[in-house]
């Protein structure tokens, strides 16, 4: 009888601290540049040269910490971790081992489909990015660009049990990350990575079965299908009397699926021992404080905040505060004099429609906030009906700018004069008389065609409660 | 104590071929350094914090930038080197 | 015999004078100084690579420019030979190895910037044990350095060039650094003045690195005027090192001039650990030491026997503390990105690369101490010696504390002989490890340590006496040196090497 497996799966995240240097080199962390235009003596392991710690890299820890509601050690070590790579100039990385900067935090998870979870963080701690080589023909060629750049690993206690589960996870701690001002979380740059601890295991058992690490995943959709993928690979393995073997698997996305990066033949010795050019980190108190007080505001907060300032709804907060750019859209926009509710409806509904080919970022929206915003008070001012208003944002998503210069040059301005209204609505009645018959013998449906009508007459202009107000009063029907 | 075997992992955990001529002489001063250390232990060390460092405080350096190196200047010494980057050739069974 | 002849054979504070009053100039000092150079190096091997003529009489003619326009600093104008493990930019830096045969700085040490900014004139870089792992300057890539005071012995460890450059009176200051007793050492077996300060006093930052935690960067010079002069030019916080201190930096010279005007050894009371007595000591040397120890008493100090109880551990905890942080130091020498890259690479595995470059690039001590390093710090050994040694060094410190409890220095030789033959101990390591035995312990607790002559054996051999003062007393160790110098002028008498060059010149201020 085949068994029942559960998945058991830990999560490393390496994010790419928002410093203006490196960890332990003065040059600036920066992406891109040509190859080595970003050496410094310490990030190219010159002889000589010397670590010496960057406070913005121990801030953003901080925080990433205090975001994660973990605990922040008084005192933390560097360590240096040593093995030969060679994008790895120093022949170590400088880290933290056994005594991190933050300690036991969590993360609660919605997963889709599933039900809220609290994921336990084991630890974060600071260390330095590698270079990068890649391969050209019979040669590798090394680019140490980012070498020594700012990282903080968050590592997982194994809570997690599926791929939903993960990629929850992933994009939450990705969230607030953005939202902290740690990371720019750009995965493309390489600035948020995620590495995979996978094992199987019979419910019901405590002990954790041989677990394989998934690298070089750069995308959610990609962890969720290595995961699918590995899981289903070490059960059938089992299932079929073999053992998973420890090792490194990268992800093939092409063939969809996972393969041998690495064997763990014999585990790697980084003879860990405490930095000697690094005294121990001290953090008082207050500088805890004073890192929590000058954090930015969190997903949550936010929106909480935004239900209750704004008066949203608390669907329209959540889709408003799941992006700090999209947040920051929407308050600069009410910043710009719009009305909240009216402009959380407009981003919601039309503009993040127009963005869905870009995956809903903000950032590429060709409509501006105080743009947005003029268009909103247009419509409250009466200038235009929400249906022109309508056409106005199509013109604006073309990049035409300006709502008022748009209005004023294709003369779309609401008619309001009672004159003028009540001529086009004589015109119609006058020119569908059998409609008029039916519907003043009880057709009430037939308004709405009197309406569009008028409006077609009027393209558009007539405002539709005068025009709604004076076919009542013509008709004799209220 | 160290046997021919340990110091060959060693030796490969340190990157440093040791020739076969060389392992006895090798073999010996690694055997004989050892044992005049072996005593030690002998050194009563219960709840000693060990000395890790020379300097209590880590000072930290304020987030300002300066000038990288000079390309030319830290290329000067490459043994190898293509288009600005630093050139070696292509291998297998890489580390990490 | 011209003036700048008789003056570099003189004292510091005599050629101070001279430079200050315009009797001299920098750039006469700079060209006999690269003339004695050039003489001297074929018998001495002192340095393993001199600075390019025009650059150097560049450098001079600025520092004179600077004199007349009125401007003082004790080291300007003074002519210093740099030790080879010292970055200075755009000059060949090797760490007498072959791994980095051809390196050019691309960025000067920050004790390089500062002697340049205080007008001293870089004339070489001096010769030393590969990567300063030595006692004796023999396993230089670039051949061994020799004894001034009798060329078939060995200068001593690892700073032997910058120490026989002085004592050979090449220039009158130079700069070493001292792991474990690098500096002090050479400086006996020389007969001249070394300073190793306290750890953090003196910015590592651009000196290639041995042991982090216990390297420091100090000054060899002809006499402790010569050390105090060039310590006040190089001492300092420094942002590119994490471990220097930003405690203000005294005026080391004048005030090693005010503690000799003011006599302050009177009073002193001066610990003699009687762990440091027996143990291989040379009779010779334990009776010049002796008289030495009485002269200090003649003048007022107060000498005592101490104990340092955990001395025994200080060589295996030394040694183990080292090599392991060496191990990991130097692993950044792979070939990839500077340094020696094997030509016949034909496995194509990355591993060979770097095992090849390496076995070529390193000598034998260097392999060797990586080795132990490494095995040190590996998994399953890391507790029982790294840590451990770790622990025991704690332990050492903590006998310091309670010894400068009841007195003001420690006083010892420098090291049990004097200078050994060259090829003498060179293949039994802890025998060759044994000549730091005295100085070890003040690396490991951070302590400023310094040596000077004071007699000579039957050999005409120096004799070292070895000053150890509390942490950031380097005024006391320098003071009490100056003091003795000025009432013994004899253990200032130049090498024979120096002598060929002329007698020394008469005369003061």
């Amino acid at each position: 009888m085949a068994r029942v497996y559960e998945a058991v799966i830990g999560l490393e995240v390496h994010a790419q601290l928002l410093s203006r240097t490196k960890a332990f080199c003065l040059v600036a962390n920066e992406f891109g540049g040509d190859p080595n235009s970003r050496v410094g003596p310490v990030s190219g392991g010159l002889p000589g040269a010397l670590p010496v710690l960057n406070e913005k890299a121990v801030e953003l820890a901080v925080r990433a910490g205090l975001a994660l509601d973990c605990t922040i050690q008084r005192k933390s070590v560097f360590s240096r971790k040593n093995y030969f790579y060679p994008d790895l100039p120093k022949g170590y990385q400088i880290s933290q081992f056994d005594e991190p900067t933050c300690t036991d935090g969590y993360l609660d998870i919605l997963p889709e489909g599933g039900s809220a979870k609290r994921v336990r963080i084991q630890r974060i701690h600071m260390e330095e990015d590698a270079g990068k080589s890649t391969h050209f023909g019979s040669t590798t060629l090394v680019n140490l660009n980012r070498a020594g750049v700012p990282l903080v690993e968050i590592v997982t206690h194994p809570d997690l049990r599926s791929p939903t589960e993960a990629t929850a996870y992933l994009r939450k701690l990705h969230q607030i990350l953005i939202f902290a001002g740690v990371c720019d979380g750009n995965m493309e740059e390489g600035n948020f990575r995620c590495d995979v601890n996978v094992s199987i295991r019979p419910v019901g058992q405590k002990e954790l079965g041989t677990r394989c690490e998934l690298k070089n995943l750069n995308s959610f959709r990609f962890v969720e299908a290595a995961i699918d993928f590995e899981v289903a690979r070490q059960i059938a393995l089992v299932e079929g009397g073999g053992l998973v073997v420890q090792e490194t698997r990268g992800w093939d996305s092409a063939g969809n699926k996972t393969f041998t990066m690495r064997k763990k033949e014999e585990a790697h010795d980084y003879r860990y021992f405490p930095e000697p050019d690094l005294p121990p980190l001290l953090l008082t108190e207050s500088y805890v404080d004073e890192v929590r007080r000058a954090m930015p505001e969190l997903p949550t907060r936010k929106r909480d905040r935004f239900v209750k300032e704004y008066g949203l709804s608390q669907l329209d907060a959540e889709v408003l505060t799941s992006t700090k750019d999209l947040s920051q859209y929407f308050e600069e926009t009410v910043a710009a004099g719009a009305l909240a509710k009216t402009a959380a409806n407009w981003i919601t509904s039309e503009l993040l429609r127009e963005l869905k080919d870009f995956d809903g970022d903000i950032g590429r929206s060709p409509i501006r906030p105080t743009e947005l915003a003029q268009l909103v008070k247009l419509i409250k001012k009466g200038t235009i009906s929400g249906k022109i208003a309508k056409k106005v944002f199509e013109d604006m998503i073309q990049g035409h700018g300006d709502p008022e210069k748009i209005v004023r040059e294709k003369g779309l301005v609401q008619v309001l004069d009672t004159g003028l209204v009540e001529a086009w609505v004589d015109e119609v009645l006058a020119q569908f008389p059998s409609q008029l018959a039916e519907y003043q013998g009880g057709r009430m449906q037939i308004l709405g065609f009197f309406v569009g009508e008028i409006m077609k007459l009027s393209r558009g202009k007539a405002n539709p409660a005068l025009v709604n107000e004076l076919l009542k009063k013509k008709t004799g029907i209220c | 104590m160290a046997t021919r075997e340990d110091i060959f992992k060693i030796a490969k955990l340190a990157r440093i071929r040791i020739r076969e001529e060389e392992l006895s002489k090798v073999e010996a001063k690694f055997t004989a350094i050892l044992e005049s250390f072996q005593f030690l232990s002998e050194a009563e060390t219960e709840g000693v914090e060990p000395m890790f460092h020379a300097m209590d405080s880590l000072k930290l350096r304020v987030d300002e930038p300066e000038e990288p190196l000079d390309r030319g200047e830290l290329l000067r010494n490459a043994p190898d080197q293509f288009e600005g980057s630093f050139r070696i050739p292509r291998v297998v069974g890489s580390d990490e | 015999m011209s003036d700048a002849s008789l003056l570099l054979n003189g004292s510091f504070e005599h050629l101070r004078c001279a430079l200050d009053e315009g009797r001299v100039t920098a750039v006469e000092l700079a060209r006999e100084s690269l003339d004695r150079a050039r003489a001297t190096q074929p018998e001495l091997n002192a340095f393993v690579s001199l600075s390019e003529q025009a650059e150097v009489l560049r450098n001079a003619e600025a520092a004179d420019a600077r004199l007349l326009r009125g401007e003082r600093h004790p080291v300007l104008g003074m002519p210093v030979a740099v030790k080879d493990l010292i970055l200075t930019r755009g000059q060949r830096t090797t760490a007498a190895s072959r791994m980095l045969e051809n390196f050019v700085a691309p960025y000067d040490a920050t004790v390089s910037a500062r002697l340049k900014q205080s007008g001293a004139v870089i004339i070489g870089k001096a010769n030393l044990d590969e990567f300063a792992m030595g006692s004796s300057n023999q396993t230089s890539y670039f051949g061994p350095s020799r004894n001034p005071w009798d060329s078939t012995r060995v200068p001593g460890g690892s700073s032997g060039g910058s120490a026989a450059a002085v004592a050979a009176r090449v220039s009158p200051l130079s700069l070493g650094t001292d792991t474990g007793g690098s500096i002090r050492q050479p400086a006996s077996f020389c007969g001249i003045t070394g300073l190793k300060p306290t750890y953090g006093r003196v910015s590592r930052y651009g000196v290639v690195a041995f042991a982090s935690s216990l390297d420091q960067v100090g000054p060899m010079c002809t006499d402790a005027l010569g050390c105090a002069a060039t310590l006040e030019a190089i001492s300092g916080g420094d942002v590119h090192d994490a471990t220097s201190s930003s405690r203000p930096v005294p005026k080391f010279f004048e005030d090693t001039i005010a503690f000799r005007s003011l006599e302050k050894i009177r009073g002193l009371r001066i610990g003699v650990p009687k762990e440091y007595l027996g143990q291989g000591l040379d009779p010779e040397v334990g009776r010049i030491v002796q008289e030495a120890l009485d002269n200090l008493q003649a003048l007022g100090a107060e000498i005592k026997s101490i104990s340092l109880p955990h001395t025994r551990f200080a060589l295996p905890v030394y040694y183990l503390v080292a090599t392991s942080e060496a191990s990991s130091n130097l692993a950044r020498y792979d070939g990839i990105h500077y340094g020696h890259r094997a030509k016949d690479f034909t496995s194509g595995k990355l591993e060979d690369l770097y095992a090849l470059s390496r076995g070529e690039g390193f000598g034998e001590e260097v392999r060797l101490r990586i080795l132990l390093g490494t095995y040190a710090l590996s998994s399953g050994y890391y507790d029982a010696y790294y840590r451990k040694a770790s622990q025991v060094r704690a332990l050492i410190r903590q006998d310091f504390e309670t010894a400068f409890r009841d007195c003001d220095l420690i006083a010892s030789p420098t090291s049990p002989t004097t200078a050994f033959g060259v090829g003498e101990k060179t293949d039994d390591p802890i025998a060759m490890y044994l000549a730091d035995v005295y100085t070890l312990s003040a690396n490991l607790a951070g302590l400023p340590g310094l040596s000077m002559n004071v007699g000579f054996d039957a050999k005409r051999l120096p004799v070292g006496l070895q000053l150890m003062a509390p942490w950031w007393e380097e005024t006391r160790l320098l003071g009490t040196a100056a003091q003795y110098q000025a009432i013994h002028p004899s253990t200032l008498t130049p090498s024979p090497v120096a002598l060929k060059f002329g007698r020394v010149a008469q005369g003061g201020c």
